[in-house]
């Protein structure tokens, strides 16, 4: 009659997520749901705040979509879409666009390089197999190599092969087989199959005999079909011959009688129903509109599509894709090649297959093209490359030449520079008329071309080089031999995206890597610098003493910051004056900065005083002075060189100007390379998930108030390859911290100094199980640096070690059940010490005031987060959500969820009543479910709905079990608002429980032996 | 005296006494069904003690027919009657085992009557007339009833029987110390009797009628066979 001794079970909610324990042994007040709740009251549940959008106009017109990331700048917010860069206007309440950003990450390695010469390499890639192709010369002769490898793993399944004698290769992918097509050693043009599966390479078939090819042709699948249409320049270049090609090799020929005596290239409409041909006529640039299908004539023939300076080089015309004007044809060209300074142009139209020519413009300047065109997200791209070789035109260069700037850019057909690749070690120039395919090689955005690389020969070395074909004078450095290299190169990765800041401007991560000013985003560094120029004794009004003089040039750049960079200063050249008076310094030749997206560039010139070694600035700092002796110069993008500038100074004025900042061992200052992964410290910002080399860290120079980062090629740190790819930068007690795929090392020292002295970092490896995932996986927290690794989340203490034991520094217990959605955003809300990490499922809570608690919020299409303005805001497709100061616009309830062990693990225990304790603060219901250990199965579902109650006043409701005997018994407190509102806070539960003897009897008889 | 209570509002009253609101350990049907167990109790007491709290009739009209349906309700019987056209009645006298043959094979009024199973017989057997069977009830089946449907539960002492008696059951279910609610049962029960004694059917409060002054054929004055 006295029933059971029942007693009462208090279970505050002082703890969150438990998601790795077993779940027999989650201790309560541990959560095993903890959705849409924070921690602010110790002890406590309260429902996280709402969010709204601050707003998506876009100022001047549009809303907002396809967002990817936002980031606070200091007191802006800015926003990239998919293909801009937005800064948030309070004052508009809109969205004021900054510019257009295509956010590219670029991938690439050498391939299959030897000590060779390998050049007019090529790229297919079909079924998992990537083939490569390439000339080199074996004993004199010119020959054909193939080699293959997984396109997933990099095996190699064909190592290089020389296939046959012959020159001018290039590779196409049909649906079937790809298709290798080349000059054979006696001038015809051939092709053999190759297939993807076996790399059995057929034998060759004439396509055209010697006696009519003349090394000219460009060729492209026919979209839909198995095969391919070519043309090709002719030995009488009255006339060029056009060819459908099956998969299995089958011609199909027609010649054109028009003019052909240039490059010739091909580029198909998306339904494979016409080939707009481009070829070189003298130096016009033609197009003709051919039927596929017949090879006949189509509507229109012969556009005249522009001109060249010159000589055409290299042409190539591509398709716009669907998104692009339907019907239209965008052709590139360069003319009047040269490794010196020319009037070398890269320019651009369209054609529409209609026969409507657009207008002729200059895309670039001293650049050529270096790839064959290709259609993205409604627009045409091409790949150009810089091959220029440094040059003094007015005397023997007396210093070292560096060979620094080969490189290739990615430009869009209106002029916009996208992304660079081979940085610093590009291939350079193409022969003229074969350009690499680029082709779609993964989902939408990503695309593969085989470029090429060239290294620089080592300073110091001066040599004679004695291929007069080339320039004719002495050399003091050039190029190694070229081997492929691999590019791949992603649009719209959100590894483009990556920002840091560094003194008043934000850096930006990518194919590029870009700066911020607020005004504008462009380049950081300079991509070339002033390479080319010439300086002589010219007749003038000075009396510019007799001797030796050096001069050397540079750029200079001020963002909207008022962050200086500058070039780094060309090779000095050495001007003899023989007869004062009545003369002066006259520099006639020097280019401007072509490979830029910035506009209001400074083009300095610098000189020595007689027999000195400084340089002081000759140029005026004055832009207002445009005009005569030491004017200001003005980069011009629109030409090929700029004015003449003269320069009168004598040495006593001379000296009193500015010293040019590479006086001394200042290293100079190199634009970065591309990169992946991008963080700052005080005074240098660093970079790793570079293109090739995945080990390496470079970092900036020192840098000084008023400057922006400058890089420097010795500033560069290489972590050992066996621990995987670097994969996140961080700082930590204000040491750099290198995570890679599966080891975590501390970068110790300060790095070189601006002059190259003091200690390289060195790296130390502090884990060596654990690296972390992705750059985005990181937060600083009082307690060390919270990095998520393979096996979730942890953290690298203040001591500068990571403990990945349970209880130690392994402290994604709390959720690990999520460690498989990926990581967007992690910012520390240090006002309510949280971590809050937004992953492709959810928002993940980190409370760190206490244990380490975990939570998660149901925002499910959150991309992004930033701190705004002390405010924390998150990112979906088409909005910014700011959090709300108050619960007003809650529309949703928190839910929660905690599993009670009543017996031990297989004891059992009578409990009749649960009464929830918090507190009121607005109308809601709560529903209640009771269920035993299955998750999600539960055996009474109640909503009670708590009434007579004043905000603020305590809420206590009570609910009796339906079933009351268990071993142990989970609660799922689900709130909802009657309309909008905070609801309840939760601070505990208490359970009348009647302990039971005995172990647990319900076990059915099938379990009973 | 009735003390007519809807069903949900001796629900509620069950559940706060047992402290057990808002229990879904016990569900609603289930404290329906205690309920009922515990009226069956209530009603026992007070049928048992001799009230006619419970009484109630069944009319039969006779056809001839060998014999008639008991009501689905009859728990006991207090008598059967013949009812005249002009109101009147006559008792029917109750055959006894050994009087089975006594009127057996005769037509005619009815003078006495017997339960048999669940039928009943009627001798003489009557071709016609209205007979009336008196007859305790049983306890109705509460489950069935709606929250509206009104429970009698005949005085205070009934009801606070049947709210400390459901508290027990629903509280000894839950292993929960039932001990003030089997006093609280116990003396309210106690009370029942009492009342229901003192009013009862066999405890007379005036002196009985005289004997009928007449006899029906082979009955003697007090209606007994003869």
């Amino acid at each position: 009659m006295n029933g059971l001794a029942f007693d009462k079970l208090e279970i505050p909610f002082s703890k969150g997520l438990n998601q790795k324990t077993d779940a027999r042994l989650v201790q309560a007040p541990e959560l095993v749901r903890a959705v849409d709740i924070e921690f602010d009251d110790t002890g406590g549940l309260r429902l996280r705040k709402p969010y709204a959008s601050i707003g998506a106009n876009i100022f001047g017109g549009g809303t907002i979509s396809d967002c990817r990331r936002i980031y606070a700048f200091g007191s802006e917010l800015i926003l990239f879409t998919k293909t801009a860069l937005y800064s948030w206007s309070s004052q508009k309440s809109a969205w004021v666009l900054k510019g257009t950003h295509l956010a590219i990450k670029v991938e690439e390695e050498p391939t299959f390089i030897n000590t060779s010469n390998q050049d007019d390499c090529d790229r297919a890639q079909l079924s998992g197999t990537v083939v490569y192709c390439w000339r080199q010369t074996v004993t004199g002769v010119n020959e054909i190599f193939v080699a293959a490898q997984d396109a997933t793993t990099g095996a190699v399944l064909l190592t290089p092969t020389d296939v046959a004698s012959g020159a001018r290769p290039q590779l196409v992918v049909l649906d079937t087989v790809i298709v290798l097509i080349y000059e054979n050693g006696t001038g015809s043009l051939v092709a053999r199959t190759i297939n993807p599966s076996t790399l059995a390479i057929s034998g060759a078939t004439t396509l055209l005999a010697a006696a009519s090819f003349n090394s000219y042709y460009d060729a492209e699948k026919i979209p839909g079909s198995d095969s391919f249409v070519l043309a090709c320049r002719r030995d009488v270049t009255t006339s060029y011959e056009i060819m459908k090609v099956t998969s299995a090799l089958a011609v199909t020929t027609v010649t054109k009688a028009r003019v052909c005596d240039g490059p010739i290239a091909v580029g198909c409409a998306p339904n494979g129903s016409v080939v707009q041909v481009v070829r070189g006529n003298g130096t016009n640039i033609q197009g003709d509109l051919i039927t596929i299908s017949t090879l006949a004539d189509g509507a229109a023939i012969a556009s005249a599509l522009g001109t060249g300076t010159s000589t055409i080089n290299q042409i190539t015309v591509c398709s716009h894709d669907a998104a692009g004007p339907a019907g239209t044809f965008v052709a590139f060209w360069h003319s009047n090649e040269s490794t010196a300074l020319t009037n070398m142009v890269v320019a651009q139209n369209t054609v529409t297959t209609g026969g409507v020519v657009g207008t002729q413009t200059a895309v670039t300047r001293l650049l050529g093209v270096a790839s064959r065109a290709f259609a993205y997200g409604g627009s045409v791209y091409v790949w150009v490359a810089f091959g220029g070789q440094s040059a003094f035109a007015g005397a023997a260069p007396s210093e070292f030449r560096a060979q620094l700037q080969n490189s290739y850019f990615l430009y869009r057909s209106d002029g916009l520079l996208c992304a660079k690749a081979a940085w610093m070690h590009g291939g350079g120039l193409r022969s003229t008329g074969l350009l690499p395919h680029v082709e779609l090689t993964s989902g939408t955005t990503t695309f593969s071309f085989c470029g090429g690389e060239r290294r620089v020969i080592p300073l110091g070395e001066i040599i004679s080089d004695t291929d007069s074909v080339r320039d004719g004078v002495t050399l003091q450095s050039t190029y190694a031999d070229t081997g492929p290299r691999d590019i791949t190169f992603t649009f719209d990765s959100n590894d483009a995206r990556r920002c840091a800041r560094l003194g008043q401007t934000l850096y930006i991560a990518g194919g590029e890597v870009m700066q911020y000013d607020g005004r504008e985003v462009v380049e950081l560094g300079f991509n070339t610098f002033p390479w080319y120029w010439g300086t002589l004794e010219a007749a003038g009004t000075g009396n510019i003493p007799a001797g030796a003089y050096f001069i050397r040039n540079s750029y200079r750049y001020d963002n909207a910051k008022g962050e200086r960079e500058r070039s780094p200063s060309s090779i000095s050249g050495q001007v003899t004056i023989a007869s004062p008076p009545n003369n002066q310094f006259e520099t006639t030749l020097w280019p401007p900065l072509h490979a830029t997206n910035k506009n209001g560039v400074a083009v300095e010139s610098w000189r020595t005083a007689i027999a000195g070694s400084a340089f002081y600035k000759t140029t005026s700092s004055d832009p207002t002075v445009g005009t005569g002796l030491n004017r200001y110069v003005e980069n011009d993008r629109t030409n090929y060189t700029l004015g003449t500038f003269e320069d009168e100074l004598l040495d006593a004025a001379l000296i009193k100007l500015e010293p040019n900042p590479e006086n001394g061992d200042e290293l100079e200052s190199l634009a970065p390379p591309p990169a992946s992964i991008i963080t700052a410290s005080a005074d240098r910002l660093f970079l790793a998930g570079i293109p090739g080399e995945p080990n390496k860290i470079v970092y900036s120079k020192l840098r000084s108030d008023g400057f922006l980062a400058a890089f420097h090629d010795a500033l560069a740190v290489l972590l050992p390859t066996s621990t995987g790819a670097i994969t996140a930068l961080g700082l930590l007690n204000e040491s750099l911290v290198a995570f890679c795929e599966s080891a975590v090392y501390v970068l110790d020292g300060s790095g070189y100094d601006n002059i190259g002295g003091g200690a390289n970092y060195t790296a130390r490896l502090v884990s060596t199980d654990v690296g972390c995932v992705s750059h985005e996986a990181m937060a600083l927290i009082p307690a060390g640096l919270m990095f998520k690794s393979r096996k979730g989340w942890c953290v690298l203490n203040r001591g500068l070690a990571v403990d990945t034991r349970l209880g130690a520094g392994y402290i994604g217990a709390g959720i690990a059940d999520y460690d498989s959605e990926e990581v967007y955003a992690a910012h520390v809300v240090e006002a309510q010490h949280q971590v809050r990490i937004v992953t492709s499922g959810r928002v993940l809570v980190y409370d760190y005031v206490s244990d380490g608690w975990w939570a998660e919020w149901s925002i499910a299409d959150g991309l992004h987060a930033a701190i705004w303005n002390g405010t924390y805001h998150t990112l979906a497709t088409a909005s910014v959500r700011a959090e709300q100061a108050t619960h007003a616009l809650a529309d949703y309830g928190m839910d929660v969820e905690i599993l009670i062990q009543l017996g031990g693990l297989q004891g059992f225990a009578r409990v009749t009543k649960a009464l929830i304790l918090g507190e009121y603060r607005s109308a809601h219901t709560l529903r209640c479910r009771v269920g035993r250990y299955t998750e999600a199965v539960y055996f009474q579902d109640k909503t009670i709905t708590p009434t007579g109650y004043s905000v603020g006043e305590e809420l206590e409701e009570m609910l009796g079990l339906a079933q009351q005997q268990h071993k142990a018994i989970r609660f799922r407190i689900t709130s909802a608002p009657t309309t909008t509102g905070e609801q309840l806070r939760l601070s505990a539960l208490t359970l009348k429980v009647g302990m039971k003897p005995g172990i647990y009897p319900r076990i059915p008889p099938a379990q009973r032996s | 005296m009735p003390r007519p209570l809807a069903m949900s509002t001796i629900r509620t009253r069950c559940q706060q006494r047992a402290d057990l609101e808002s229990d879904d350990h016990i569900a609603t049907s289930e404290w329906n069904s205690l309920i009922s167990e515990k009226y069956g109790e209530l009603h026992g007491i007070v049928s048992g003690a001799g009230l006619r709290y419970f009484e109630t009739v069944s009319t039969i009209t006779a056809t001839g027919a060998t014999s008639y349906d008991e009501p689905t309700d009859h728990l006991s019987t207090i008598g059967l009657d013949k009812v005249e056209t002009d109101g009147t009645r006559r008792r029917l006298r109750e055959l006894m085992v050994h009087e089975r043959d006594r009127l057996a094979g005769q037509t005619g009024d009815a003078i006495g009557f017997t339960l048999v199973d669940d039928q009943i017989f009627l001798y003489p057997n009557p071709s016609s007339g209205t007979y009336q069977l008196i007859y305790m009830a049983q306890p109705p089946d509460l489950t069935a009833y709606a929250d509206g449907d009104l429970v009698d539960l005949v005085n205070p002492h009934g009801e606070a029987f049947l709210i400390w008696g459901v508290s027990v059951l629903a509280k000894s279910k839950a292993e929960g110390d039932v001990r003030l609610a089997m006093e609280r049962e116990a003396a309210a029960a106690e009370r029942l009797l009492e009342w229901a004694v003192n009013r009862s059917m066999t405890e007379p409060r005036t002196r009985p009628e005289p004997s009928f002054t007449f006899a029906p054929i082979g009955f003697d004055e007090n209606g007994y066979p003869r």
